[in-house]
């Protein structure tokens, strides 16, 4: 009898807990990630580098990924480019919270081993410096974590396009 | 066997469960936005949805699905790969949805093929997707759009 209410509990716990996987908002990677949006608009490239690790992979809207130094040169030609830089989140008339900051845990799957991922959701605002245009552009950023608290991946989706524009505005001429 | 469970505490902002029905009809309707036919989808879009493409925003069921089937004219061959997607079940009550996934499709006026990695968000509310927001590249997309446009002049 004792056992069968062992196995009975045993069960009914899976099943509860199977129902869903924790999404937390103030944890320690959520909170870093935060931190690391920071020191991007502070331009803090070595900030930034404290929290990515050297074998960081960067898949800018492709299956194709681009390393540390790129993304760098990347961001530094952001802030070439525009000022000011800001990141907001929030519905019309609501609190602006700056970034929409997630992580969630997913337990191990079969041949996948357990993996954790912060993701985010932005409007990225920024003035051109050669147009004094301000662009607006919908982002989502999904950062993958190792083992050693760094982010060894990060998936980007959003359009480019006007960004893109302004900056071979302000790129010096061939 | 709350605590074991990570029930809600004050870090919890809720669960998300990937084979749960709402995910599951995400699914079932990219399978008909591949197929250009919408039974499932006019079910559970709301008629005044909102959605957006990046910053492009299209209002109602009606000129959302008239939108995609102008997409089956631009493009052959629109398949979409690399699927996955979750349900948020934040302890608020909000319900929204995540999908992520790789669309492919050939352009008819050039004849290239597009590859574009895409995240897209759905909000629920009583059982139908009210809001839904996309995130990709669209230079690549809009490119072929402007050629068909050109090619019909």
């Amino acid at each position: 009898m004792k056992k069968t209410l062992v196995l009975l509990f045993t069960i009914f716990l899976f099943a509860s807990c199977s129902q869903g996987v924790q999404v937390t908002f103030d944890d320690e990677n959520s909170n870093a990630i935060r931190s690391h949006f920071q020191n991007y608009l502070n331009n803090d490239m070595d900030g930034l580098k404290e929290l990515w690790s050297p074998d960081l992979k960067v898949y800018l809207n492709s299956k194709q990924a681009i390393g540390v130094e790129e993304l760098v040169s990347m961001l530094e030609a952001q802030h070439a480019g525009f000022d000011p830089i800001t990141m907001s989140f929030g519905e019309e008339g609501g609190e602006d919270l700056g970034v929409w900051v997630q992580t969630i845990t997913y337990p191990a799957l079969g041949e996948y081993p357990s993996a954790t991922l912060t993701q985010s959701w932005f409007d990225w605002n920024a003035t051109g410096k050669v147009t004094g245009k301000t662009i607006v552009l919908p982002a989502h950023i999904g950062f993958k974590w190792g083992e050693d608290g760094k982010i060894i991946e990060e998936y980007h989706n959003y359009d480019t396009q006007e960004m893109m524009a302004e900056l071979a505005l302000s790129a010096p001429a061939e | 066997m709350f605590v074991a469970c990570g029930q809600p505490t004050t870090e919890s902002a809720g669960t998300i469960q990937r084979t749960d029905d709402l995910s599951n009809k995400i699914m079932e309707m990219a399978k008909e936005y591949q197929q250009n036919s919408y039974e499932l989808t006019k079910q559970i879009y709301s008629d005044t949805v909102k959605v957006r493409f990046n910053l492009d925003q299209v209002e109602g069921l009606e000129n959302m699905i008239s939108g995609w089937q102008q997409e089956h004219e631009v493009f052959s061959n629109i398949s979409m790969s690399d699927e996955y997607v979750h349900t948020n079940y934040f302890s608020n009550g909000n319900v929204w949805s995540n999908f992520w996934f790789t669309w492919t499709a050939t352009g008819n006026a050039t004849g290239n093929e597009i590859e574009i990695k895409a995240h897209f968000d759905y909000k629920w509310e009583n059982g139908k997707i009210v809001e839904a927001q996309g995130f990709f590249a669209d230079n690549e997309f809009a490119n072929e759009l402007e050629a068909a446009t050109n090619n019909n002049q």
